[in-house]
């Protein structure tokens, strides 16, 4: 500790206690007493100060004997102040605070994760089905509709693409089951408009004419396709269903003589469709195995040319040509079925 | 314009006030800056406070001003997204989803520094870059928009920009997010 002499009363006193007064260093009466003795409106700043000793310390007081302490914001400080001052904590009630601040946003992030989930899953379906693929679509909506409990319109779509994921597959009883359950739970939740659930139904109907057909319950497919086309005039496949299912029915029953006409309106509905130009020359296969007419065969292996050059490598138009081929060649009429059981592998009779 | 009395503001917002000094505190902890006395909050002007010690460094002087900044802007996001996902986009909001929102948003109103703030950065800015230091150099667009943004706390930006970077942000960055 460092002590000096006040230069009014002459006495010693330690620094710290002294003050530099319009500079002269004073003790504390004396200061107040030269101050009152001025009798100033205001003090000046700068004219009174702590005279200050740089040996004790300014923030704890203690006393370091001659050493002199560094100095931190003009203040002497020891090293334990200085150690404090600047590495400042934060108190406990702050840190509690934003510790249940951090807590309660990461309850919240996690609960909402599955919002974000399904947020995210959402778009990316609209997006796949957008694209056409109804597989990512059907997978992605399934996942949305998981995580989004609360959104009754989600398994509608969810159901809806799958469904139409399976129709491209031509697996057309799912189809029929994803379109069934899209239109039955369209109608009770009332999430979707008129309009959305009888789109749901045409393509329901769409599904099972096509199921019907490939399960050769014609007759049934015809009457399906005959009820879309009533029910929904200007749905755009109504016509070519009827037209499919009534060839299959002219087939089943074997007038070749509507099996042509309807082949025939088919074709001039789309004439470079491969499908439509080889059914013409199934339907003139037909009549040429019925009546032995060469006109018949000749035109049939002239369509056949076309619709072969029109289908590149289609594997289904092959199968479909082999069975023309027969009919032609042998004037034998089979279906595909029987075909199938004569001559293809898997099928218990022998190739000929 | 309404006038709002700023103690109306700082009990609908105090906790931007305590994270805005306590980020002023950190930062001068992290550049070994004393700090001399802290008022976290009070419901009088300035409604918190931080005396440190003189500054002569650029980099310092840069950090603490800008430190409030940083971390209410990045706390207010943080806390704001999970909450508002909840609330606005999926319109379920409960107390929690709600209760987070208020202190997000009241976190982001104290971002922006205060007039000391924004003062002390403009002229140590300006002393360090006619001695050509190159962080100064660097982040004096930066000590402009700050010395700009504070002026314009008159027009309420420092809340606006609250409410901006809470509710606008995430409704931004999930709709980018989503494609």
């Amino acid at each position: 500790m460092r002590v000096s002499t006040c230069q009014s009363c002459g006495n010693e006193f330690p620094c710290s206690d002294l003050y530099v007064v319009f500079d002269r260093t004073l003790c504390e009466p004396c200061a107040d007493a030269d101050l009152a003795a001025r009798n100033l409106p205001q003090v000046p700043p700068d004219a009174v100060r702590r005279l200050g000793d740089p040996t004790v310390c300014g923030h704890c007081g203690t006393d370091q004997g001659r050493q002199e302490l560094p100095s931190v914001a003009g203040v002497p400080a020891c090293p334990a102040c200085e150690q404090r001052l600047r590495n400042p904590r934060l108190p406990g009630w702050v840190k509690a605070a934003g510790l249940m601040i951090l807590v309660l946003g990461g309850v919240e992030l996690a609960r909402n994760w599955r919002l974000f989930q399904g947020y995210f899953e959402i778009p990316r379906a609209h997006r796949a089905a957008k694209a056409g693929d109804f597989e990512e679509a059907a997978s992605q909506m399934t996942l949305a509709a998981k995580h989004l409990p609360e959104i009754p319109d989600l398994p509608i779509q969810q159901w809806y693409f799958q469904g139409m994921a399976s129709m491209i597959k031509g697996q057309f009883d799912q189809a029929a089951e994803g379109f069934e359950k899209a239109w039955q739970q369209a109608g009770k939740s009332g999430a979707f408009d008129k309009k959305s659930r009888d789109a749901l139904e045409q393509w329901l109907m769409i599904a099972k004419v096509n199921s019907l057909l490939e399960k050769d319950r014609n007759d049934d497919a015809l009457t399906m396709a005959r009820k879309l086309k009533l029910n929904f005039p200007s749905n755009p496949s109504g016509d070519s269903l009827i037209n499919a299912a009534g060839i299959a029915v002219a087939f089943d029953g074997k007038d070749y003589v509507t099996f042509e006409k309807l082949a025939r309106e088919y074709l001039a509905s789309d004439p470079k469709d491969p499908l439509a130009t080889s059914q013409v020359a199934s339907a003139l296969s037909c009549r040429y195995a019925e009546t032995g007419q060469e006109s018949f065969n000749t035109e049939a292996m002239e369509l056949l040319d076309k619709a072969r050059k029109l289908s590149g490598d289609d594997k289904s138009f092959k199968e479909y040509e082999e069975r023309i081929l027969h009919r032609l060649k042998t004037r034998e009429v089979l279906d595909k079925k029987e075909y199938d059981r004569r001559f293809r592998s898997g099928g218990k009779g022998q190739a000929k | 314009m309404i006038i709002i009395p700023g103690w109306l503001i700082a009990i609908a917002t105090f906790p931007g006030i305590i994270v805005h000094e306590a980020a002023h505190v950190l930062f001068c902890k992290l550049r070994k800056v004393a700090v001399l006395k802290v008022c976290y909050l009070q419901f009088e002007n300035p409604p918190g406070y931080v005396i440190h010690e003189n500054v002569t460094d650029f980099t310092s002087n840069f950090l603490i001003s800008i430190g409030p900044f940083l971390v209410n802007s990045a706390l207010c996001v943080l806390i704001c997204l999970p909450a508002f996902i909840r609330v606005r986009t999926f319109e379920m909001g409960d107390p929690l989803s709600y209760t987070l929102l208020w202190l997000g948003v009241s976190i982001g109103m104290h971002a922006f520094p205060s007039n000391q703030d924004a003062s002390n950065l403009w002229h140590a800015a300006g002393a360090a870059v006619k001695r050509l230091n190159l962080l100064a150099l660097l982040a004096y667009p930066v000590v402009i928009a700050i010395y700009v943004a504070n002026l314009l706390r008159f027009f309420w930006l420092d809340y606006l920009y609250g409410f901006a970077l809470g509710l606008g942000l995430p409704e931004l960055a999930l709709k980018y997010a989503a494609g």
